[in-house]
């Protein structure tokens, strides 16, 4: 057997699991596999895990650093037991069958399942082999399986190109799931995002659609052109008082000396301590 | 509240989801069969065995039903061996997922020696995965295929209570409920029963462990058979206890077996047709209905 590459983590996950009702038989199939590690042994294992911990209301509680997006918050003990699974198989098996297998896992997988293999991807070792599968969680329209990928974690800013990070951001809007929490959301925001986005929205209101409040923060950070500033105007006259927040919110973290003047003169200004998270809680 | 334990909604509309919905429908089964034609591959058996665990559930969650299946490898398909050999493979990657309820259906067509190594191979999956069994009885020779499959099942140390022996009629219905077999029957408008004779089966036989399903599928079926026949046997004067046996809590006991199954799974279900799946609504351009509205 290798090392485990993330230790701390596998210890904090055994501690947790330790306490809970399917310990004796999770430590007793991952010791069959230990001894002889078949790819239908650990599938069975992933499979079956929860069900181990059925009876178990424990949540799953680790150091912020041992998980600094929160992924984990509120795992139930089977779904730790999942990961600790997919910690164990990069301990005992080569690089191709560990990628092969966790494959075959995606491609065969229930929702929940895949929802853990997706929030799993920023803690197993070789994670970015994944990004694939991840792009595929990105694309889909089960708003948990997105929101797996899109949120409480890192992975798709470190491992998305600029096309995959862009449909990202365009999905969350599609889907009105929060983009403002998308980690790296600052750091990725690009020019060929921000023209989707004001296409998006433009085509949400020639349909007398809503358009996401949180929609507004990409182009309002990005706004440098005259085009983009009459399109934020434009936007805060027509828009509701939280979006309107959002694009004032948006122009003052925005460094270019017009953003700031256009959002010092926007009347109705929202308060100097506003915060995005502030503002998600605001009623649309 | 009726449960239609047998029922293969991939091949139906969500038209027939609203219906069944309506008429009280909480709980559908879906089991694995064919396609109205052999596969070829086992790549496309995964691919409908994914979407069953999948697809189909999220689909009918956006009426408000649940919806469970059974997996496993159909007679028909049994006979292509070199298929055969690489489903059985895959099946194990299955049998474990949330919502499947049962190794099934499984058992005869023809009654070929094929068809048996199967049948007999996936008893002993349902023994490994502690499942119960879904059988189809042969549409020809039935009381014999019957007859045998339950010889089979007993060799392998399967329980009567373990295991649903479905599209029985008038030939067979004794002798499997006899031998202590959960007791299904198939309400077809032409071909297996009809909800008439299902009446008099009521009338002759009761409710211990016989239930009924509609099986509709891609052919000409009714997925309304079983709120319909439901209707049918109140107004022939089967007592109320009885029908809420045949239509909905018998099969609701057979398939709690596999742990999968329970009544808070819908007595709390919640739905959100706003939620999409892989890209699709099933919605197209109606307001989206949430549980709360329906």
């Amino acid at each position: 057997m290798k090392n485990i590459q993330n230790q701390p983590l596998y210890d904090s996950l055994r501690a947790a699991l330790s306490t809970g009702p399917g310990w004796q038989n999770l430590t007793a199939n991952i010791d069959v596999s230990r001894d002889k590690c078949t790819r239908a042994g650990f599938f069975l294992n992933f499979a079956m895990a929860p069900r181990w911990f059925k009876s178990a209301t424990t949540r799953l509680e680790l150091d912020a650093n041992l998980d600094p997006f929160g992924a984990l918050q509120n795992w139930s003990l089977g779904q730790a037991a999942r990961l600790l699974i997919l910690l164990e198989l990069a301990a005992l098996v080569d690089t191709d069958e560990y990628t092969a297998a966790i494959s075959e896992l995606f491609k065969t997988a229930d929702v929940n399942e895949l929802i853990v293999l997706v929030k799993s991807l920023q803690f197993i070792p070789d994670g970015e082999t994944f990004v694939e599968r991840a792009r595929e969680a990105a694309r889909s329209n089960i708003e948990s399986v997105f929101c797996a990928v899109a949120h409480h974690t890192d992975y798709p800013q470190r491992y998305f190109d600029t096309a995959g990070w862009n449909q990202l951001v365009l999905k969350a809007a599609f889907l009105a799931v929060p983009i403002w929490s998308i980690v790296g959301v600052r750091e990725r925001n690009n020019s060929a995002l921000v023209a989707m986005l004001q296409d998006y929205a433009r085509e949400r209101q020639a349909a007398s659609r809503p358009v996401p409040w949180d929609l507004y923060c990409c182009p309002a950070w990005n706004a440098s052109t005259d085009v983009d500033f009459q399109f934020l105007e434009h936007q805060w006259v027509i828009s509701s008082p939280k979006i309107r927040a959002a694009i004032a919110l948006g122009l003052r973290e925005n460094k270019l000396p017009k953003a700031q003047t256009l959002a010092a003169q926007l009347p109705d200004q929202p308060s100097n301590t506003l915060r995005w998270e502030d503002l998600a809680a605001w009623d649309n | 509240m009726y449960i239609d334990p047998h029922v293969h909604m991939s091949a139906r509309t969500t038209d027939d989801y609203q219906a069944m919905a309506e008429a009280g429908v909480v709980a559908v089964i879906e089991p694995a069969f064919w396609l109205g034609q052999p596969r070829t591959s086992v790549d496309t058996y995964k691919d409908y065995l994914a979407s069953l665990v999948g697809w189909e559930r999220f689909r009918a969650s956006q009426f408000g039903i649940k919806h469970y299946c059974t997996i496993g490898l159909n007679s028909k398909e049994a006979n292509n061996e070199p298929l055969a050999e690489a489903v059985m493979e895959i099946l194990p990657l299955f049998l474990a997922k949330e919502g499947v309820v049962a190794v099934g259906e499984i058992g005869f067509d023809e009654q070929t020696a094929l068809e048996e190594k199967y049948f007999r191979a996936q008893l002993e999956l349902a023994k490994q995965f502690d499942l119960p069994v879904m059988v189809h009885t042969p549409h020809r020779d039935k009381l014999k295929g019957t007859i045998l499959t339950m010889d089979i099942c007993e060799e392998h140390g399967l329980l009567p209570s373990q295991v649903v022996i479905d599209h029985n009629n008038e030939n067979t219905v004794k002798a499997v409920l006899d031998r202590g077999y959960w007791t299904a029957f198939t309400l077809y408008p032409q071909t297996k029963m009809g909800s008439e004779r299902m009446v008099n089966i009521a009338r002759q036989y009761g409710s211990e462990r016989i239930f009924i399903d509609s099986s509709a599928d891609w052919g000409v079926s009714d997925p309304m058979a079983v709120p319909k026949t439901a209707s049918l046997m109140l107004q022939s004067g089967i007592p109320q206890a009885e029908v809420h046996q045949i239509c909905y809590a018998n099969a609701l006991a057979a398939y709690q077996q596999s742990g999968q199954i329970a009544a808070e799974d819908w007595q709390t279900a919640d739905f959100d047709q706003a939620e999409l799946f892989e890209g699709n609504s099933v919605l197209r351009g109606q307001k989206p209905i949430k549980s709360s509205e329906a």
